[in-house]
C-alpha cells in the first residue's frame, strides 16, 4: 500500500480509518474545536432557534477573544455580553474571555491545547497557523456551527504540494518574506501547479533553522490564497518546545517516504530578500526596492502572523535606541497574554515606549476592519496584518502594504519603507 | 436517499469559464448593503453578465458554467440568490471554499463536469441525475458521465442545506427535544 502524507495520516486517525486518501470526503472526530469571538454568538443564535440546547462535548470546544477585545462599538458591548451568557448556558470551560489567552491562532499552541499531531477545527482560516507545529487544523467558516452541534463536518482530504526549501533565509529575510513570495508564485503561475486546497507540506533541510514563529509567518501569509492548509513536520526543537507545555501525551506526524504529492517544488532560500506586498491584495510580492521611500502614516505589527514572541523581539533590535518618525504612527500587538507579559519582564516594553511605539493588547489589532487603529483616507500603512484589501483596516481608499516585521519597523523609524538589510542593524 | 428525487431538468443558462463570486456571480457592493436578505439580493444575481437574469429563470433551471466558477473571495450572497431561486448549478470546475458555501445552501451542484460547456447551450432543457452523474442534453441528445455525487452530500444540497441537515441530526439524535416537538 502506499503511504500517506503527514495531513491524511492525521486526518486517517481522527476519521477512524486505517487510511485515506487525497479526495476522499470523510468526517473526522476533532480533538480541539477553536471559535473566535467573531461567531460565538451567532452560532448560538442559530442553534437556539433549531432547539438545539448543547454542544457535542464542551470540553473539547475553546472559545477565544481576539477579533473585538477592547469593546470599541456598543454592539461589541452586547456581543460579549451574549457570548457570556452563550459559555454559560453551554458550559464551556475553554474560554478565554478578553484579556485572557491572547490570538486564537497563536495561544492554543503557546500553552499546549494544540501539539504535534493535534487534529483540530475552527471557523477561521488561519487557524492553519498551526501547521507550525505539526498540527493539522481545518477551517469551517459559518459551518462551524454544524461542529458544534455534531462534533464533526464533512471534508475533502486535500491533495498536497511538498515544498522543498533549500539554503537559508538572508540577513534582514524572514518567514513572512517567504510566504508573499509563494503566494505570489502560486497565483501568478510561476509553478504552474494547482494550489486551491491544496496542502503546502513544507520538507528539505532548511527546516531546521525555521524557528516556530518563522513557521507561523509562512503558514499564515500563504493562507489567504485558497490552500487548504500548511504543514510543517516538527524539528526536536518544535517538539521540545511542544513537550514542556503539551496538556496531553502527543505523536508527532510525519509523512510517509512513499507518500503521494500532488506536485513538488523547489525554494532556495538563499536568493530570497525582503519582500513588500503592493496595496489591494495578499499575493502582490513584489522586491522592496520598487516601494522603498513610500511615505507611510501608520504602521502596525503582530496580531496572528507575526505576533510571536520572537517578532517582537526582532521589532525591539529595530527600535532600540530610535524613535518612530514624526508623522508616523506604530503599533504593536502582542500575539498573546503571556508573550505581553514577557515584554514587560525582559525590558522589551520600555525600548517601545522610549521609541514612542503604542503597545496594544493582544489579538488581531487593526486587522479586523479597522475597529481599532484604523486608517483615515488616503493614508498608507505599512504592516504584518494577514491581508490587504480595501478597506481592511478602516477607509477604503487607505493603501496597506505587508511585510516582515523587520522591514515594518524599519519603515516606522525612517517614516518611509526602508529596507532593513540597509538599517545597520543586525536582526537575525 | 429515502424519497428525495435525485434527477434533476430544467433549462439551462450558460456561463463561461473564470466568473468572479464577487465580480459577475453577484457584485460584492450588495453583499455590503444587504448582506442575508435573499429578496434584495436576487436582482443582482450575474446582473453584470445579463442585467434582468433572475427574471429569466424559473425554480428548477440550471447554471451551467466553465472552469473555475465563483473564484475569489468566497461571500455568500450570490449562493443565497441562486438558492432562492431555487437554481441549480453544474460547471467544470470551482474553488473548494465556494463548493462549501453552495452546497451549506442547498443548491445541486456538480463541479466537475469536465467539458460540458460543448455540450449545452443557452436555452437547452437538460437533465442531471446527481446520484449516478449521468447528465443528458434533452434538446440535443447529447449525454456524458461523470462521477456519482457522494450520497450524504446530495442529501444536504436537496435538504436545503446545513439548515435543514442540523434539524435532521436534532430530530434523530436530541430525545429530549424531538418529545418537546411531540
Amino acid at each position: 500500500m502506499m503511504g500517506m502524507t503527514a495531513t491524511e495520516k492525521v486526518l486517517a486517525r481522527a476519521s477512524g480509518m486505517a487510511a485515506v486518501r487525497a479526495g476522499e470526503t470523510i468526517y473526522p472526530d476533532p480533538e480541539l474545536v477553536i471559535v473566535h469571538d467573531g461567531y460565538i454568538a451567532s452560532c448560538k443564535a442559530q442553534l437556539d432557534e433549531r432547539r438545539i440546547n448543547k454542544l457535542f462535548d464542551p470540553k473539547r470546544v475553546m472559545f477565544v477573544t481576539d477579533h473585538a477585545v477592547v469593546y470599541t462599538t456598543p454592539q461589541f458591548v452586547e456581543r460579549g455580553a451574549a457570548i457570556r451568557r452563550a459559555v454559560k448556558d453551554w458550559g464551556v470551560e475553554n474560554f478565554f474571555d478578553v484579556g485572557q489567552g491572547g490570538h486564537g491562532h497563536i495561544f492554543p499552541m503557546e500553552m499546549g491545547y494544540v501539539s504535534p499531531g493535534t487534529f483540530l477545527f475552527a471557523n477561521d482560516s488561519h487557524c492553519s497557523n498551526n501547521g507550525a507545529i505539526g498540527a493539522v487544523a481545518t477551517r469551517t467558516g459559518t459551518e462551524i456551527v454544524c461542529v458544534l452541534a455534531t462534533g464533526t463536518l464533512w471534508i475533502e482530504v486535500p491533495f498536497t504540494i511538498r515544498v522543498n526549501l533549500t539554503g537559508r533565509l538572508q540577513e534582514g529575510v524572514f518567514g513572512r518574506d517567504l510566504g508573499y513570495r509563494l503566494a505570489r508564485d502560486f497565483t501568478n503561475g510561476t509553478y504552474g501547479v494547482e494550489w486551491d486546497y491544496r496542502v503546502l507540506e513544507f520538507a528539505g533541510d532548511a527546516l531546521d533553522h525555521l524557528t516556530l514563529a518563522q513557521r507561523v509567518a509562512i503558514c499564515n501569509t500563504v493562507t489567504e490564497i485558497g490552500v487548504a492548509n500548511v504543514f510543517f513536520p516538527p524539528n526536536e526543537a518544535i517538539i521540545a518546545y511542544a513537550t514542556e507545555r503539551a496538556r496531553r501525551p502527543f505523536t508527532p506526524v510525519y509523512s510517509d517516504a512513499d507518500a503521494s504529492y500532488e506536485s513538488q517544488i523547489t525554494v532556495d532560500l538563499g536568493k530570497l530578500g525582503p519582500q513588500v506586498v503592493l496595496p489591494g491584495a495578499p499575493d502582490r510580492a513584489t522586491e522592496i526596492g520598487e516601494a522603498v521611500g513610500r511615505k507611510v502614516d501608520h504602521a502596525f505589527i503582530g496580531s496572528c502572523g507575526s505576533g510571536m514572541y520572537d517578532d517582537l523581539v526582532v521589532t525591539a533590535k529595530v527600535l532600540k535606541g530610535n524613535k518612530v518618525a514624526a508623522g508616523t504612527r506604530l503599533f504593536i500587538v502582542p500575539g498573546t497574554v503571556a508573550s505581553a507579559k514577557r515584554l514587560v519582564d525582559d525590558g522589551l516594553m520600555k525600548i517601545f515606549q522610549d521609541a514612542g511605539a503604542i503597545v496594544l493588547p493582544s489579538g488581531c489589532g487593526p486587522c479586523t476592519k479597522g475597529t481599532m487603529a484604523p486608517l483615515a483616507s488616503g493614508e498608507v500603512s505599512i504592516c504584518t496584518a494577514a491581508t490587504n484589501s480595501a478597506g481592511r483596516m478602516g477607509a477604503k481608499d487607505a493603501e496597506i502594504y505587508l511585510a516582515s516585521p523587520a522591514t515594518v519597523a524599519c519603515s516606522a523609524v525612517r517614516g518611509k519603507i526602508s529596507d532593513p538589510r540597509a538599517f545597520g542593524v543586525r536582526l537575525s | 436517499m429515502g424519497n428525495l428525487n435525485t434527477v434533476l431538468r430544467g433549462r439551462c443558462h450558460k456561463f463561461g469559464h473564470d466568473l468572479y463570486t464577487d465580480v459577475q456571480v453577484m457584485p460584492y457592493k450588495y453583499g455590503a448593503l444587504f448582506p442575508f436578505d435573499a429578496e434584495k439580493l436576487v436582482p443582482h444575481l450575474f446582473e453584470e453578465v445579463t442585467p434582468d437574469f433572475h427574471q429569466r429563470t424559473q425554480a428548477g433551471d440550471f447554471i451551467v458554467a466553465g472552469r473555475n466558477f465563483a473564484q475569489g473571495k468566497s461571500h455568500v450572497q450570490g449562493f443565497l440568490a441562486m438558492a432562492a431561486l431555487k437554481l441549480n448549478l453544474l460547471c467544470e470546475s470551482m474553488p473548494y471554499k465556494s463548493y462549501r458555501g453552495v452546497i451549506s445552501r442547498g443548491i445541486a451542484v456538480h463541479r466537475r463536469c469536465e467539458g460540458i460547456s460543448e455540450l449545452v447551450n443557452d436555452g437547452d432543457i437538460i437533465e442531471m441525475d446527481y446520484a449516478t452523474g449521468r447528465f443528458l442534453n434533452v434538446t440535443t441528445g447529447a449525454t456524458a458521465q461523470y462521477a456519482p455525487v457522494q450520497k450524504d452530500l446530495l442529501e444536504t444540497m436537496l435538504l436545503g442545506g446545513t439548515g435543514p441537515m442540523l434539524e435532521r441530526w436534532r430530530d434523530a439524535n436530541l430525545n429530549d427535544v424531538a418529545q418537546t416537538d411531540a
